[in-house]
C-alpha cells in the first residue's frame, strides 16, 4: 500500500501532466505487477475521472499490441510488409502513431480501445467476421483477409514479452492461454541440417501439433508451447533436440517445482482460463502447476485418442469456460 | 473511420468501474488521493479478473478501510474473488497471496 500511496500523493501534487509524463511517474513506482499496459489504463481513468487532474493527452501514444496492429493493417493504417512491428520507434509503432495522431490530435489514444474492442470480437486471424456488427466494416478495405497480418509483421521484442501476458483494457478478463503439448517430431527430425536451436513454436512439426497451433493461435489470447523437458515456452524461445517424454520418465523431465516458478517468471496466472492441448500426464502437470491459482484449467480433448484429436482441431469448438473445466484449486 | 470512433466513445459506457465511480462521484466526493488509489488498485485488479470482478475487489478494499491505511499489510485484506469462484470461504488466503504482490510492503524489492 505504501507505494500506491506515494503514487497518489504524487500524482494529485500536479493539477497537469503531461500524458507521457504521468505514465513515467506511475511506471517509476514499479508497483509490482503493474506494467505498461495497467498504467495507461491508469492514465486513462484519471483523465476521464478525475477533474482536479488536468492531462494532456496529445503526447500520449497507443499501446500497439496484437490486436491493434491486426487491425490496423486490416484498415489499411499499414502495410505488413512495409510496417513490422518490433517495438516501440519501429515502422509499424510509428505508422500507428501518425494514423491516431492525425485523426485525433488531441487525443490519440481514442483509437485504442475501439481498435482493440474490433480486434477481440469481430477481426479474427483469418476471416474477419466484418458482417457481424464491426464498427469499421462500411470504410474497412479489408486487407490481408486470408493471412493473419501478425505472422507477417508483428513481433514483439523481448522486453516487451517479458511484460506479457497483455492485461484487459476495456473491461473484459485477460483471456485465454492455450498451452499445446511438445511432441516426438520435431525439424530435426525432417531437415537434419537444421540449426541447432529452433524457436519452440516451429520446432515440432507433427500433423497433432500444426493443428494444435492453428487453434491455439485461432482462440488464445496467448499460447505456449509445454514441453517435457523445458515446461511452457513462448513459442519464440529457442529450444534444442531432444527427446524425452513424461511416459519415459527420467531426470531431463521438468518438474512440478520449475513449472511453479515458470508461471510466476512468465505471469501465466493472469490469465482467467487455460487450455491444455495434450494428454493427461502434461493437464495433470498443468493442475498441479496451477494449484492456488485463480485460473480454469481446461481440457477440451479430454479422454480422446490421437485420431479424434485430430478430427477435433480439424472442425474444433469455441472454448467454452463453463464446460469442460477444471479450478486450479480441485488439483 | 473517425466518425465510428468517435461513436464508440459517444456510447453509454458498460464499464462497472466507470459507472460506479461516476456514481460515487456524484455524491459525497471522497478525497482526491482516496479517488487516485481506487483507480489504480482498479486497474491492477482489471489485469487479472473480469471487469465486474476487479470492481467488486476495489469496493471490498475500499469499504474495509484498506485504501485508508498507508500501511495496511496483507493481514489486512479482505476476501477477494477471481472470475470462476464465488465468494467461498476457505479459498481467502490463497487469493489473499495473489493479490499480496501490489497491495502489501511485502513484495516491494520484487
Amino acid at each position: 500500500m505504501p507505494l500506491i500511496w506515494d503514487l497518489s500523493r504524487r500524482i494529485g501534487e500536479r493539477p497537469r501532466w503531461a500524458a507521457g509524463e504521468l505514465l513515467a511517474e506511475i511506471e517509476s513506482h514499479r508497483i509490482p505487477n503493474v506494467g505498461a499496459k495497467v498504467s495507461r489504463l491508469a492514465v486513462r481513468w484519471i483523465h476521464l475521472l478525475i477533474p482536479e487532474v488536468t492531462i494532456d493527452m496529445a503526447t500520449a501514444l497507443v499501446p500497439v499490441d496484437r490486436m491493434v496492429y491486426r487491425v490496423s493493417v486490416r484498415l489499411g493504417v499499414l502495410k505488413a510488409e512495409q510496417h513490422p512491428y518490433l517495438g516501440k520507434g519501429s515502422p509499424g509503432d510509428l505508422a500507428v502513431q501518425r494514423f491516431a495522431a492525425r485523426i485525433f490530435p488531441h487525443d490519440p489514444t481514442l483509437v485504442d480501445e475501439p481498435l482493440w474492442m474490433v480486434g477481440r470480437q469481430f477481426c479474427d486471424r483469418v476471416n474477419p467476421r466484418c458482417a457481424a456488427g464491426c464498427m469499421f466494416a462500411h470504410a474497412c478495405p479489408k486487407c490481408l483477409p486470408d493471412v493473419d497480418p501478425m505472422d507477417i509483421g508483428f513481433r514483439r521484442p523481448p522486453a516487451e514479452r517479458a511484460a506479457a501476458p497483455e492485461p484487459s483494457i476495456s473491461g473484459t478478463s485477460a483471456g485465454i492461454l492455450v498451452m499445446v503439448a511438445c511432441v516426438g517430431q520435431k525439424v530435426w527430425d525432417d531437415e537434419p541440417d537444421a540449426d541447432k536451436f529452433q524457436p519452440a513454436g516451429t520446432a515440432y512439426t507433427s500433423p497433432l501439433f500444426r493443428k494444435s497451433r492453428e487453434y491455439a493461435k485461432r482462440f488464445g489470447r496467448a499460447w505456449v508451447v509445454f514441453s517435457a523437458k523445458y515446461g511452457f515456452l513462448h513459442p519464440d524461445e529457442l529450444i534444442e533436440h531432444y527427446n524425452v517424454t513424461f511416459k519415459m520418465g527420467g531426470p531431463d523431465l521438468v518438474t512440478v517445482e520449475r513449472l511453479r516458478e515458470q508461471i510466476a517468471e512468465k505471469a501465466l496466472n493472469a490469465f482467467s482460463g487455460i487450455i491444455v492441448l495434450g494428454g493427461r500426464p502434461y493437464v495433470d502437470r498443468v493442475r498441479l502447476g496451477f494449484a492456488g491459482h485463480n485460473v480454469q484449467i481446461l481440457d477440451p480433448m479430454q479422454g480422446m485418442p490421437i485420431g479424434k484429436r485430430l478430427q477435433w482441431l480439424s472442425d474444433p469448438e469455441p472454448p467454452n469456460q463453463g464446460s469442460s473445466g477444471m479450478d486450479a484449486r480441485d488439483g | 473511420m473517425r466518425r465510428a470512433v468517435l461513436q464508440y466513445h459517444d456510447a453509454p459506457t458498460t464499464d462497472p468501474f466507470l459507472l460506479w465511480f461516476q456514481r460515487l462521484d456524484g455524491s459525497a466526493r471522497p478525497d482526491l488521493g482516496l479517488r487516485l488509489r481506487a483507480i489504480i488498485t482498479n486497474a491492477r485488479f482489471n489485469q487479472n479478473v473480469r471487469a465486474e470482478s476487479a470492481l467488486q475487489n476495489t469496493i471490498a478494499v475500499l469499504d474495509c478501510g484498506l485504501l485508508d491505511q498507508r500501511e495496511a499489510g496483507d493481514s489486512d485484506l479482505p476476501l477477494l474473488v477471481g472470475d470462476q469462484i464465488p465468494h467461498a470461504s476457505g479459498l481467502g488466503a490463497e487469493i489473499f497471496r495473489s493479490y499480496a504482490a501490489y497491495l502489501g510492503p511485502f513484495t516491494e524489492d520484487r
